[in-house]
């Protein structure tokens, strides 16, 4: 069982490093998991997959754009008085977009930013014979499909967002207005149950 | 000290046992493992995972390198690392750096020897 859990946690690692080190890894977790017992080694593993993510492939930057990215879209959100407009949806997009091209760009891998070194600094990369021996293994560079995952997230989320804030916009304006606005069962449903009379929750959605 | 040996300096603990446990010889994963916590006299231990991403770090630096060597009846899976040349120089400058540090500490505490200490 705790092998499955360490083969899994080994799994969520970067592709390049696994493809390098998991088998070995695995090997490892065998030969010590008597001695160190399991919880050591899986803690360990863990910590690993943290640097792996956040210092190693420099996803922290990602983590900058994402909320960044979720900081600028709240903000036009609520700022702006129908969140369906044109103008909101647009700026939302365009914030998005531009997140996503900014974590494209600055993810600069810890493989990338080595052969870089290598590049600048060739003397300092010993003999000929241990060029020869270092496999040229440079990590894959995998930020495109992370920042498309990223904005399928951050859509993914105002949209449900979206879809909260029209439901209360329901509620709090009736229910057959809300009916034809909005016509999904459960939005229908709940704004039956608020009277009709009720006031809006939020200043910015009150017309 | 050269300006590009400063960039290195100074190791973590687990950077400075994993090139003090391949100054020797080239070692694989489990006997830097093990070399390590003889180093250290079971102190220090280091886990796969800590190893693996100081040694990916090391590689991509250049101060380590994975060789091809592969013993008869040798697990598959095991992979031969050691030292490059500037691997030996940045262990070397540690030490020296850490000699400093320790004439230092000595100068300036009276410290007892372990043996006097209890």
């Amino acid at each position: 069982m705790t092998r499955a859990i360490y083969g899994a946690l080994l799994w969520l690692h970067p592709p390049h490093f696994r493809e390098r080190f998991a088998a070995e890894m695995l090997w490892l977790f065998d030969e010590t998991v008597a001695a160190e017992g399991a919880g050591s080694l899986l803690a360990d593993g863990l910590l690993s997959l943290m640097r792996q993510w956040l210092l190693r492939r420099m996803t922290w930057k990602f983590a900058a754009a994402v909320a960044g990215g979720v900081l600028e879209v709240g903000i036009v959100l609520a700022l702006s008085r129908n969140i369906y407009s044109p103008g909101a949806v647009g700026v939302s997009g365009l914030s998005v977009r531009g997140n996503a091209r900014a974590a494209d760009s600055g993810g600069l891998t810890a493989g990338r930013a080595a052969a870089q070194h290598r590049a600048a600094r060739p003397e300092l990369h010993a003999s000929p014979a241990d060029s020869a021996a270092t496999p040229a293994r440079m990590a894959p560079v995998g930020e495109k499909p992370l920042a498309f995952f990223v904005l399928f997230v951050i859509v993914l989320v105002y949209a449900f967002q979206g879809h909260r804030f029209g439901l209360r916009v329901a509620a709090a304006s009736g229910a057959g207005s809300a009916a034809g606005r909005y016509p999904t069962g459960t939005e229908t449903r709940e704004a039956r149950r608020v009277p009709a009379k009720s006031k809006p929750h939020l200043s910015i959605l009150a017309d | 000290m050269k300006p590009v040996l400063r960039s290195f300096l100074p190791l973590s603990t687990a950077t400075l046992h994993i090139l003090l446990a391949l100054a020797a010889e080239e070692r694989h994963g489990y006997g830097i493992m093990q070399e390590v916590a003889r180093q250290s006299g079971g102190q220090y231990k280091l886990g796969p995972g800590t190893l693996y991403d100081n040694l990916q770090k090391l590689t991509d630096q250049g101060v380590v390198t994975e060789t091809g060597r592969r013993a008869a009846g040798d697990d598959p899976r095991r992979r031969y690392y050691r030292l490059t040349g500037l691997g030996r120089t940045i262990l070397a400058t540690e030490v020296t750096r850490l000699e400093g540090l320790v004439r230092e500490a000595r100068r300036h505490l009276p410290i007892a020897r372990p043996e006097r200490a209890i």
